[in-house]
């Protein structure tokens, strides 16, 4: 029962990471009709250069978090700029072709700089250790944070998504684009907020995943955008709401089947979830945009 | 035979079957791929000594063959696989697998190792082909991504990252494949197997239908083609490609290790379609210049999928039209990217418009005489269609006679489309049932329904739009041969479209008045003329039922009352017709009889006269007189 309890808040801090991971990507979707291939990548170089301001520069974790999410954020919007910008008219393959491009480059820039050995993530003391007893179990400092900086961040994006008007701007674009531009919103602003939004919470994410789990490495972002998607998915393709749902759904099962299974496939449970879930419920949980998916 | 089959060419088509014997500056095609043999054959006597170049060689042979299978599978019908690389890794694993651990011989292995790609491609390709677009795109990354890790972790059978060393070579009779000579003729054989079944393939119907699958699979399962099918098929070609030269390369190799199902090698496979544009010189060019610059720049790995990654955004923004891409592109002119007029010669359609498309159907009964008995060929019982709580289509019952034009009219939202589009197979019923003549087509596939020669239109226009009017008009013609009575064979399946379809497809084409517009690419049309281009498609199938949604949207005057008197000329020919219009002047005009719908019920039946004198119908259009007047 205790391992079980234990389990069950690790999937949770899993799953919380992947549900910041996921919300990113979803924003993208519901604004764009588009896969951002790259997520991925986006939060790997967050995850390094938290590296470098907490590892080289010596900058302390409560002002390395803001500043990664806030570079990161610049990096998400300038991908946008540059490779997918002028291709927002062209359907199908170009923009996901520039998407995967950018995630190509991304991936072997950062080999070329940092090499394919991962590298050892710098936690604060304040993190390490246990933390709070909880029903007769110990939860280390380092899932506390995780929970407490995914419930202030979301609590957040509700708040910026009901009440500020970038927030309900993006929401009229993703509905209807068109519509939107007549009553005045420039798309362009509200398309590079979601993409800085999805991108610092995707460095988020990654910083949490480095200081819970200790490294860093190029590839590292790839199987978390795959796990990212399987998520939006999951939940129902371009739903927020579902994309967390999802990425709870699959962080849990993903610690349960290592714990109890095997850890040997735990990057193709998402999958697995996935596939059975889809062949029973093609919409996804929560409902969504089927049509563009069967 | 030769000189017939290129008269068919010649005829069929200028741009899509004309491609195997396309002319470059003049020099038959043949002497080209002549050139290329023996050029091919005669290389590794240039280099008996230089083994390294060979290699290269046999290299760029494999690297062709996976080029053909990936560009048939994105290129032609447009399936974005990123996990092709996958299939070769399975090819790889089982020749690697039955070469280690039996004593059969390769040749036994070989084709083995294929028919292991293509189980394996039958088992993903359920949940894979669930999706499209985008999400087929991820989804078989992710699948690549985990027969990667099974690879990697499977440790009993593949030894996990170590990989399978020591597969031994292959013999013929006594002689072992002891150098790279044997090896570089096993895959140039590989090589040209592969292009001239590709090439058989994508000039033949089945190519045709792949890319109607890439153009718009809602036309295509509109004129009786199975999408689904199409897309197994294509998948099944590409992975069995990839399959062939994974069994070729173990051997080859010696070892093969999980790095085989590697995103990179998708990555650099799909690099070589782009920059081929489609052509299979460019497809070959590409794939040795991009196998050949590598070796030459060892050590460079990483920059050089550094530069590729560069290289896809900024080729994207300069080129988003996508796939055309190519840098060979002023070397080959593909016939497809001439000006639609260039070098045209109109010919006289062969056939005249005395063509009777409903060739099944005896002449029109006389729908006035009272004697003719009235058979009824379409019959909707209850038909009722739920939307969460909306109730679109609320227990309607309807009949079509032999012959007649029967109209569907009501106010917008009254339940047309949804009525339409649950007759044609897009969605089924929630309660009730539909039959043609007797035979219930309840919930069946669009491509079934029209398989029993029940033609459609769509509101919302549904061509190829980058085929030609010709090809479009092709399309509907392929279930007529092989697939129509449910028989085919592999002869079948490979021929190119015969004179009678080329022609079947010219007289559609002409009746609507369309002559002369054959080599036009179908989205530089005017709208009027797409309009009639889908009717000449919906001819072409030869039916005997059309049902045609709103063909006169978008219409201007002028278009309408031609459109009105095509229509009635379909009809004299001998076929029924359904019709949803809103336009008034064409429904009243044409329809022998109209039902009226109104908030989904069926609120009214009878001649176009008895209609227009209907209390309810006036209600529903104009609003209810006593209602303003009680207040």
């Amino acid at each position: 029962m205790e391992l079980f309890v234990r389990q069950l808040v690790n999937g949770l801090a899993l799953g919380s990471i992947y549900s910041l991971v996921a919300i990113g990507f979803a924003m993208v979707y519901g604004i764009l009709f588009f896969i951002n291939f790259p997520h991925g990548e986006i939060l790997m170089m967050g995850m390094y250069i938290a590296l470098i301001l907490m590892g080289q520069l010596g900058v302390p974790f409560v002002i390395t978090l803001p500043l990664a999410m806030l570079l990161t954020a610049l990096l998400g919007m300038s991908v946008e700029k540059i490779a997918y910008s002028r291709l927002r008219t062209v359907r199908r393959l170009a923009p996901l072709l520039s998407a995967m491009g950018v995630s190509l480059a991304f991936q072997n820039l950062a080999l070329v700089i940092w090499g394919a050995k991962p590298l050892p993530y710098p936690v604060p003391d304040a993190l390490r250790g246990e933390g709070l007893m909880v029903v007769g179990i110990q939860i280390p400092r380092s899932l506390i944070l995780i929970f407490a900086l995914t419930i202030v961040l979301m609590i957040g994006l509700q708040v910026f998504f009901k009440r500020h008007i970038v927030g309900i701007a993006i929401r009229a674009v993703s509905q209807n684009q068109t519509s939107a531009k007549l009553v005045g919103v420039n798309p362009n602003l509200e398309i590079s907020a979601t993409f800085a939004i999805g991108s610092a919470l995707a460095a988020a994410g990654g910083l949490l995943l480095g200081v819970r789990y200790g490294s860093v490495y190029p590839t590292v972002g790839f199987s978390l955008m795959l796990k990212a998607f399987a998520a939006c998915v999951l939940g129902g393709i371009g739903s927020i709401p579902g994309a967390v749902v999802g990425g709870m759904i699959i962080g849990i099962t993903e610690t349960f089947a290592v714990g109890y299974i095997s850890s040997a496939y735990r990057d193709a449970i998402a999958f697995a979830v996935l596939t059975l879930v889809l062949l029973v419920r093609p919409s996804g949980l929560l409902g969504g945009r089927t049509e563009a998916i069967v | 035979m030769a000189g017939q089959e290129s008269k068919i060419l010649e005829e069929g088509s200028r741009n899509r079957f004309a491609g195997m014997l396309r002319s470059l500056s003049g020099v038959d095609e043949r002497v080209i791929y002549g050139v290329i043999l023996v050029l091919g054959l005669a290389l590794p006597l240039a280099f008996l000594q230089q083994t390294y170049y060979l290699r290269i060689g046999t290299l760029v042979c494999m690297y062709f063959v996976l080029a053909l299978g990936y560009n048939a599978v994105v290129t032609t019908a447009g399936l974005f696989d990123l996990g092709y690389t996958a299939y070769f890794a399975v090819g790889a694993y089982a020749s690697a697998l039955l070469m280690l651990h039996t004593n059969l011989s390769f040749w036994i292995i070989f084709p083995l190792s294929i028919l292991a790609t293509l189980v394996y491609v039958l088992i993903v390709s359920v949940p894979i082909l669930r999706f499209k677009g985008d999400y087929l795109c991820i989804i078989t990354l992710a699948f690549a991504e985990i027969l990667r890790l099974v690879l990697n972790n499977w440790l009993e059978v593949t030894r996990g990252p170590l990989g399978l060393p020591g597969i031994r070579d292959p013999q013929i009779f006594s002689y072992t494949f002891n150098s790279l000579i044997p090896y570089y003729y096993l895959a140039f054989l590989v090589a040209i197997a592969a292009l001239i079944l590709v090439n058989r393939l994508t000039y033949s119907a089945v190519g045709l239908r792949w890319s109607g699958v890439r153009e718009n699979p809602d036309a295509a399962e509109s004129v009786g083609i199975n999408t689904h099918r199409a897309k197994v098929h294509v998948y099944l070609v590409g992975a069995g490609l990839a399959g062939a030269v994974g069994a070729v390369f173990a051997p080859f190799q010696g070892i093969v290790d999980p790095s085989a199902a590697h995103l990179d090698n998708t990555v650099i496979i799909l690099t070589m379609v782009i920059l081929g544009g489609g052509s299979n010189y460019g497809l070959l060019a590409s794939a040795a210049v991009l196998t050949v610059v590598p070796e030459l720049l060892r050590g460079l790995t990483t920059y050089r999928l550094l530069a590729l990654g560069l290289f896809f955004v900024f080729i994207m923004n300069l080129r988003p039209g996508g796939f055309r891409f190519s840098v060979l592109k002023h070397f080959v002119l593909p016939e497809w990217e001439k000006k639609p007029g260039e070098d045209k010669q109109v010919v006289a359609p062969a056939v005249t418009h005395e063509i009777v498309f409903g060739s099944a159907a005896a002449g029109k009964p006389d729908g006035g005489s009272a004697d003719v008995p009235r058979e009824v060929i379409l019959r909707g019982e209850n038909v009722t269609k739920r939307f969460g709580g909306l109730v679109a289509v609320d227990d309607v019952t309807f009949e079509l006679c032999r012959g007649e034009i029967l109209g569907v009219i009501g106010p917008n939202g009254a339940g047309k489309t949804t009525l339409f589009n649950m007759i044609t197979g897009t969605y089924p019923p929630f309660a009730g049932d539909i039959f043609l003549r007797d035979r219930k087509i309840t919930g069946w596939d669009p491509h079934k329904i029209a398989r029993l020669r029940v033609a459609r239109t769509f509101q919302i226009i549904k061509l190829l739009p980058n085929l030609t009017v010709l090809d479009n008009t092709m399309l509907a013609c392929l279930q007529e041969s092989a697939a129509w009575n449910g028989h085919s064979s592999a002869g079948e399946v490979t021929r190119r479209p015969d004179e009678e379809a080329i022609e079947l497809a010219r007289a559609a084409i002409s009746y609507v008045g369309l002559a002369g517009q054959e080599d036009t690419i179908a989205k530089n049309l005017s709208f009027g003329n797409r309009r009639l281009l889908e009717l000449a498609r919906a001819l072409a199938t030869q039916p005997y039922l059309i049902l045609m949604d709103e063909p006169a949207s978008g219409m201007n005057p002028q278009e309408v009352r031609e459109l009105i008197d095509l229509i009635r000329g379909i009809n004299q020919q001998g076929l029924s017709i359904l019709l949803i219009e809103h336009n008034m002047t064409v429904a009243m005009e044409l329809s022998d009889r109209l039902i009226v719908l109104d908030h989904g019920e069926k609120i009214a039946e009878g001649t176009p006269d008895e209609v227009q004198q209907n209390k309810r119908v006036i209600d529903a259009y104009l609003g209810r007189e006593q209602e303003v007047a009680s207040g």
